[in-house]
């Protein structure tokens, strides 16, 4: 018997073993979020800050114009956009910290989209290889435990919880990760080339002129033949009437921001935390920061106060801005920002 | 529940513990019944009822054949038997193929036979499990097996879940008796059954799922490829629906056989087969000999003229053909082999040619596997006219459109052909049984580690699974 259990335990070593060491040899995965990575850890001593959250930041944040703002003010900094496509807030803390362990040497500040922390997965990056690189063992505990407390509907929770303990395997044992690093290790450590925001906007992605006013608000849940504008306005009536009502934290998983905003200082780094210009109502963001759970928050999801931001001619839809809007919000971000960084003396 | 999926190490960790611990052979074969129905469940509960079904009907049928001697009583509970496992599995598989196929034919002479079609969800394994049920009343009726008294032999004959879903199809005479006593664990060949549950798991995972991709475009859309494309599509089909069906064949017979059962070999390097006759003697041979044993010899076999045997012939792969699939592809794809089998036996009765050696073997293999690969377009393509522009490229007869597949896939397929027939010589079960403890486990963690990263994120299905 004990004999069988040290071969089991010889296997599941050898098992560890060469899994981990698939996982050294290979390159980062070769999509959206594993491009990002590379290209910041190819120029990760060349930023002061970087930008991190959903498409709404992907498509909202342009670094050389931030830079260009910030310099005319007199704090000249130089920044990245490593947010992407559906990256929900645990993908985009796993980011932050692989981003940390890179030790970037003049890395200071940190755009990060603010949302809730529900551990959800998004439906069409589920078997991408994305969603396996963020399930690292101190995320997917994190995970479990938002999914556990503030994930809804309840009845949906196990699936999700048993999705995260899939995509943790399959992050442990290097699932899938052979022929990339077969391919990667017979051209010698060749990758293959940026995608185009890469090269050109340092992360920043222009998602386009609105096509046409019938699909516009069809990414806030308009029905197909519904009066789209009709629909987007009304959203922000709503919004307007809800932005300053009460609220309270009990929906919000308050410790996994602070273990982030604590991982983030003792890396020498602020946290700023960022609310784009979306149709939804988050009164409870406002708390953390009146709470102090949160010292720096940037909250542009307010039509009266950014109307420009909402005008039909800055968006693309209904969450996210165009060009035009991304060029107003990268402006303000700039206005509010170079007091924060001429305080600290940065960088 | 795949065998591929993480669960199912799970679920048989679990069964396999137990099943060990019980040194009760009623109480093991209780709790491998109820794991066995529990694995069909995870397809769909609703299902269980047709098993359920199945065994009962065969296991009275079955004793009340051998309880008479009167020729039409045994007859009718034979009859009984057919009619519930083939009315069972013509339902659920068959039903919309015929109303789709009266339609058809009725149409052009002006009649319109309504919309008749039903919904029917196909119920995983259903022609495994009812031919294997049936084939245990056809060996009591012909009088080559006693009845089993033991309903709880039956039912785990019916449902043991490493055959259930894609076989192989165990015959009675084979399984029941080693359900009489109770596995010994020493003699259980756990290194080799771990081996072979590794390789089976690699042929699917590794080698199928990842020559799909390459596949299923060409299938897909063959009129915008060239006909080396679908060449080389239609060589990758071979490999991708011998590996993903072994694989998991593979996979059955190691599980099984670690829970102390032998299954019984359903492939034996059916590629190196030298003839067609051949290859089918080596192709899912658990299927082949169950239509040899209850179908070919029944409709007379080659006890008459050489036309009579040679329409039993057609009919057998026309009905096999029919067996895998409720469409006119796979009927045409039996006809094919049905057809040269014919011819084969024809011209070896007629033309005396002598041996021609290793020269003739390699000659008559590499013809097989040409002929083979030309049949599999049938079995695999969507609809006839797509067969008919994958054939004129696969001939070579006609470049049909501008996507191409990079020629360097033909050194992969290359390789798999090497480690296939070195297989075949055995040195892989000789380095393997001849290691020490420590060195065999950490090599199978080893080459485990290695197989999972080699499994594409998005498996593809199990082919045999629509059967």
């Amino acid at each position: 018997m004990t004999r069988r259990i040290s071969y089991l335990a010889l296997a599941a070593l050898s098992f560890l073993a060469v899994a981990r060491l698939i996982d050294r040899l290979g390159p980062h995965p070769q999509d959206e979020v594993g491009h990002k990575l590379r290209y910041f850890e190819e120029h990760r001593d060349a930023f002061d800050l970087l930008a991190v959250g959903s498409s709404r930041t992907f498509a909202g944040v342009i670094p050389e114009l931030l830079d260009a703002e910030l310099k005319a003010r007199g704090t000249p900094l130089s920044s990245v956009n490593l947010a992407m496509n559906a990256m929900h807030t645990h993908e985009a803390d796993a980011l932050i910290r692989r981003v940390l362990a890179m030790e970037p040497a003049r890395l200071r500040w940190v755009l990060i989209e603010l949302d809730h922390w529900t551990g959800v997965i998004h439906p069409g990056k589920e078997l991408q290889p994305r969603t396996f690189l963020w399930h690292d063992s101190r995320t997917t505990l994190a995970a479990m435990r938002s999914t556990v407390l503030y994930y809804r509907p309840p009845d949906r929770r196990a699936k999700l919880l048993l999705s995260h303990l899939r995509h943790l395997g399959g992050e442990v044992t290097a699932l899938g990760r052979g022929p990339q690093t077969v391919r990667h290790l017979w051209h010698g450590g060749e990758t293959p080339a940026y995608p185009a925001y890469l090269r050109h906007d340092r992360g920043y992605n222009e998602p386009g002129w609105r096509i046409h006013e019938e699909n516009f608000a069809l990414g806030c849940g308009a029905a197909a033949g519904e009066d789209q504008l009709a629909f987007y306005r009304k959203r922000i009536e709503r919004l307007n009437r809800k932005k300053d009502a009460a609220a309270d934290l009990e929906g919000y998983d308050v410790r996994a921001l602070r273990n982030q905003i604590e991982a983030l200082r003792r890396a020498g780094v602020v946290p700023i935390y960022l609310v784009l210009p979306r149709t939804k109502a988050t009164p409870d963001f406002l708390l953390l920061e009146q709470q102090g759970i949160l010292e720096h928050l940037l909250a542009f999801n307010d039509p009266e106060a950014y109307p420009a931001l909402y005008d039909l001619e800055q968006r693309h839809d209904c969450e996210h801005l165009n060009r035009r809007g991304a060029e107003v919000l990268s402006t303000l971000i700039a206005e509010r920002l170079a007091p924060l960084v001429a305080l600290s003396g940065s960088p | 529940m795949l065998f591929t999926q993480p669960i199912f190490l799970g679920f048989f960790v679990v069964v396999f513990a137990v099943a060990w611990l019980v040194r009760h052979n009623t109480g093991r074969k209780l709790w491998l019944l109820a794991a066995s129905y529990v694995f069909y469940a995870g397809w769909d509960w609703r299902f269980l009822s047709l098993i359920a079904i199945s065994t009962l009907v065969d296991y009275l049928a079955g004793l009340a054949v051998e309880r008479t001697e009167e020729a039409g009583r045994r007859r009718a509970w034979l009859i009984l038997s057919l009619a519930a496992n083939l009315g069972i599995l013509g339902f659920f598989k068959y039903y919309n193929f015929f109303i789709d196929s009266a339609a058809a034919l009725l149409r052009p002479l002006g009649l319109e036979a309504g919309d008749r079609a039903l919904e029917i969800v196909l119920p995983v394994g259903i022609s495994f499990f009812t031919f294997q049920s049936l084939s245990y009343t056809f060996d009591i009726y012909r009088r080559r097996l006693k009845p089993i008294r033991s309903f709880l032999d039956f039912a785990l004959f019916v449902a043991f879940f490493p055959q259930l879903v894609a076989g192989p199809i165990v015959r009675a005479a084979h399984f029941l008796p080693q359900l009489a006593r109770l596995p010994q664990r020493s003699a259980v060949d756990v290194r080799g059954c771990l081996t072979l549950f590794l390789l089976g798991f690699i042929k699917k995972s590794c080698i199928a799922d990842n020559v799909s991709p390459i596949v299923d475009p060409v299938f897909a859309d063959p009129g915008a490829h060239t006909a080396l494309a679908v060449w080389i599509a239609v060589l990758f089909y071979a490999v991708q629906i011998y590996c993903d069906f072994s694989g998991y064949t593979d996979m059955a017979i190691a599980t099984a056989g670690l829970l102390g059962y032998e299954l019984g070999p359903n492939f034996n390097f059916p590629y190196l087969a030298s003839s067609l006759t051949e290859f089918w003697r080596r192709w899912h041979i658990s299927l082949s000999s169950w239509l040899r044993d209850y179908l070919y010899i029944p409709l007379g076999g080659n006890r008459g003229s050489r036309l009579f045997t040679y329409r039993n012939l057609m009919l057998t792969m026309l009905l096999g053909g029919l067996w895998h699939g409720a469409a006119w592809t796979f009927v045409v794809w039996g006809g094919l082999h049905g057809a040269v089998l014919v011819v084969h036996r024809e011209w070896k009765r007629r033309v005396q040619l002598p041996s021609w050696g290793v020269a003739g073997r390699l000659i008559g293999t590499v013809a097989t596997f040409y002929f083979v690969c030309f049949a599999w377009i049938f079995f695999r393509a969507q609809s006839f006219g797509d067969a008919a522009t994958l054939v004129k490229g696969y001939l070579l007869l006609q470049d049909n459109g501008p996507k191409t597949l990079d020629p360097a896939l033909l050194a992969a397929f290359g390789a798999l052909a090497i480690v296939h027939a070195l297989y075949r010589r055995g040195w892989p079960q000789r380095l393997v049984s001849g290691l020490p403890g420590w060195a065999f486990a950490t090599g199978y963690g080893a080459a485990a580690a290695l197989a999972l990263s080699f499994v594409p994120l998005r498996a593809a299905p199990f082919i045999y699974f629509q059967f």
